[in-house]
């Protein structure tokens, strides 16, 4: 952050400093925090962190490591890892097993001290002048950057809408969280979220007909098809196909074709307040039709409470919206004579409850729908059966309120590089005409 | 002030990290979607009718199909045959037996004919009716159009969505297994034979 461009002489005395009416002590800790060697160290560190989170996609998902590498505070890196690169590097035994982990401070801590650090050595080493404006600008889009981050990590959601042609929708699908959904027969849903589905968690709520106790959770399923036996637990494909979701490893993030992780979850519905169990089963996402593109049919899980008969599914976790989307036709082009596609597209009609607004829109590829701060794009299909036209459409949907400011810090730095190369070239060219 | 300021970056770091809504659980209210009314078939066009039964196979997949399809008035007099037929059955992993069923009283089982698609046809006691087994791949939805094709014209197809196909195919569990049960009425005899185009060629 505060690379060499600052330790030029005379780039700003302590004692010119808006911290020089701190403390000496306090002052003393603004030095240590300024230090160029720190910004050095964190830059060395981050540069760690990034191979232990390439690494750690051998086995895990690219979601799953962003959340636990980068976009946390500490990351407990196991030896496994390294046993794995000594393997194709090193020659270590392909049998080696390296048990245990270190920790790791993660991209929330790094980012936090860097930005410490960057300010800290605004507040120690610089002074504003009109000479530093490029600096300035530069370090300004520096944490803009990292702001946009973490702003995207904290509140950007990405999300599905799944339709079938002529179907309207009010809600959408979130793409990486599930919840555990209990539906009486009006409509009422308790939704379980993904967090409280701990293993060794049992789920009590004023609202839930009967307490839900977690035996496993499992980030991924995979379908494995089933001969005999009954379909209380097993989901058939639109082509008759039978299959049970069995718990999985997750999808590797260096698959070269991957599909999302289908979480699974072991339950026992028990009685409100006591251990009497009146279900236990494993439910998966590959239940939830939305899921896979309406690809698979599922007997409802029923659980009857005083007569009441409650339905119970593993889903993606719902959000609800002010507006409804109906998909108005599907086209899905393909080049002439293969299959390989040429162009999906969707048009929809867009209505409004609250603004009233009512529009029709065609997305498709680098055309999507923007509204409320959400964008819709054109991202997949409910395919038929082969040769026939597709019948519905999957539209991405993506809220970032932070998607702007990594193109804003480009501009900013860009402008800051230009500013100070430019005032350099400048100096360098009235000394020469001297 | 440099200390303001490093309260001001510290408080304001642990507020945007703070700012993430922790899980709870969520009371929806989620009535189910309206659906449209099914389209009424006028009495007149009611001439014919199609009842089928689709079961997962458990022999590689696919569907049994069990097909009760002809003039509506004789259908009918047989729905009640059907439906028992239809909860009798029973996929096998074996496959000496895929599928079997109980027949209502008074149906005859017949053989059937060698290098046919049929497994079986059950003979209706009046003899004015059969049941067709058979097994078949398919998506559920090219199956029913190509049933209301019959039932139509095969122009007409299309006229069966993914949105109105619960209209006529039902989902039903029978002895736990998950199985379809499609009902239809047309114009059309479905059993009558497609024309066939004459050779121009002459016969060869």
């Amino acid at each position: 952050m505060s690379a060499t461009l600052e330790t030029s002489p005379g780039a700003g005395a302590p004692e010119q400093s808006p911290a020089r009416y701190a403390t000496p002590h306090v002052w003393r800790v603004f030095q240590v925090l300024a230090s160029l060697r720190l910004t050095v160290v964190l830059f060395s560190v981050a540069m760690g962190l990034v191979f232990f989170g390439t690494l750690a996609q051998i086995d895990k998902g690219v979601w799953t490591v962003v959340d636990d590498y980068f976009r946390s505070w500490v990351v407990w890196v196991p030896f496994q890892l390294l046993a794995e690169f000594g393997k194709k590097f090193f020659g270590v035994s392909e049998q080696a097993t390296w048990g245990g982990s270190f920790p790791f401070p993660g991209g929330w801590l790094l980012g936090t001290a860097m930005l410490v650090n960057l300010l800290a050595a605004h507040l120690t080493r610089f002074k504003i002048s009109w000479r530093r404006a490029g600096i300035l600008l530069t370090h300004a889009g520096v944490i803009l950057l990292m702001v946009g981050e973490l702003v995207t990590g904290l509140f950007a959601v990405e999300s599905l809408m799944t339709l079938q042609v002529g179907e309207s929708s009010n809600f959408i699908d979130h793409s990486l969280k599930v919840e555990l959904a209990v539906t009486d027969p009006a409509g009422r849903t308790v939704a379980i979220p993904q967090g409280m589905l701990r293993p060794g968690n049992t789920v009590s709520h004023p609202e839930l007909p009967f307490d839900v106790e977690v035996t496993e959770f499992f980030k991924n399923t995979n379908p494995v098809g089933v001969r005999g036996g009954d379909d209380s637990d097993v989901v058939v494909s639109a082509e008759g196909v039978r299959y049970r979701a069995e718990p999985a490893t997750e999808e590797s993030g260096v698959k070269s074709e991957q599909r999302k992780d289908m979480p699974g979850v072991r339950l026992k519905i028990l009685r409100k307040g006591t251990p009497e169990v009146l279900l236990e089963r494993f439910f998966s996402l590959w239940e939830y039709r939305n899921a896979t593109n309406r690809f698979f049919m599922v007997l409802p899980v029923s659980v009857a409470v005083d007569g009441k008969p409650y339905t119970v599914v593993l889903r993606n976790e719902r959000i609800y919206k002010p507006y409804t989307i109906e998909l108005l036709a599907f086209e899905h082009k393909k080049y002439a004579g293969t299959d390989t596609a040429r162009d999906f597209a969707s048009t929809v009609r867009l209505l409004d409850s609250e603004t009233g607004e009512e529009r029709q829109v065609r997305v498709w590829m680098n055309h999507p729908l923007r509204h409320r701060g959400e964008t819709f794009f054109q991202a997949g299909t409910i395919a038929s059966e082969k040769g026939k036209p597709d019948t519905g459409t999957v539209l991405q949907v993506v809220k970032n309120p932070g998607w702007l400011l990594p193109y804003a810090s480009c501009i900013v730095v860009t402008l800051g590089l230009l500013v100070h190369f430019g005032m350099n070239l400048t100096k360098f060219a009235s000394r020469r005409t001297a | 002030m440099a200390a303001r300021s490093a309260r001001c970056v510290i408080f304001a770091v642990v507020v945007v990290a703070g700012c993430a809504e922790p899980e709870a659980v969520r009371v929806l209210d989620e009535p189910k979607a309206e659906r449209p009314p099914p389209r009424v078939i006028p009495a007149d066009q009611k001439k014919y009718r199609t009842l089928a039964a689709m079961v997962p196979s458990d022999s590689g997949g696919g569907w049994w199909f069990l097909k009760l399809s002809g003039p509506a008035a004789v259908v009918t007099k047989y729905e009640a045959d059907f439906d028992k037929l239809f909860l009798s059955l029973r996929s096998s992993a074996n496959d000496d037996d895929p599928i079997s069923w109980e027949l209502p009283p008074g149906w005859t089982r017949e053989k059937p004919k060698p290098g046919g698609m049929r497994h079986a046809t059950l003979k209706a006691p009046g003899g004015d009716a059969e049941v067709a087994v058979s097994h078949a791949g398919g998506h559920v939805l090219t199956n029913a159009q190509r049933w209301w094709g019959q039932l139509w014209g095969k122009d007409k197809e299309s006229e069966i969505t993914p949105m109105n196909l619960p209209d006529y195919v039902s989902q039903r569990s029978v002895r736990g297994r998950l199985v379809l049960r499609a009902d239809m009425y047309g114009p059309n005899d479905p059993n009558a034979r497609p024309m066939m185009m004459p050779n121009p060629h002459g016969e060869q």
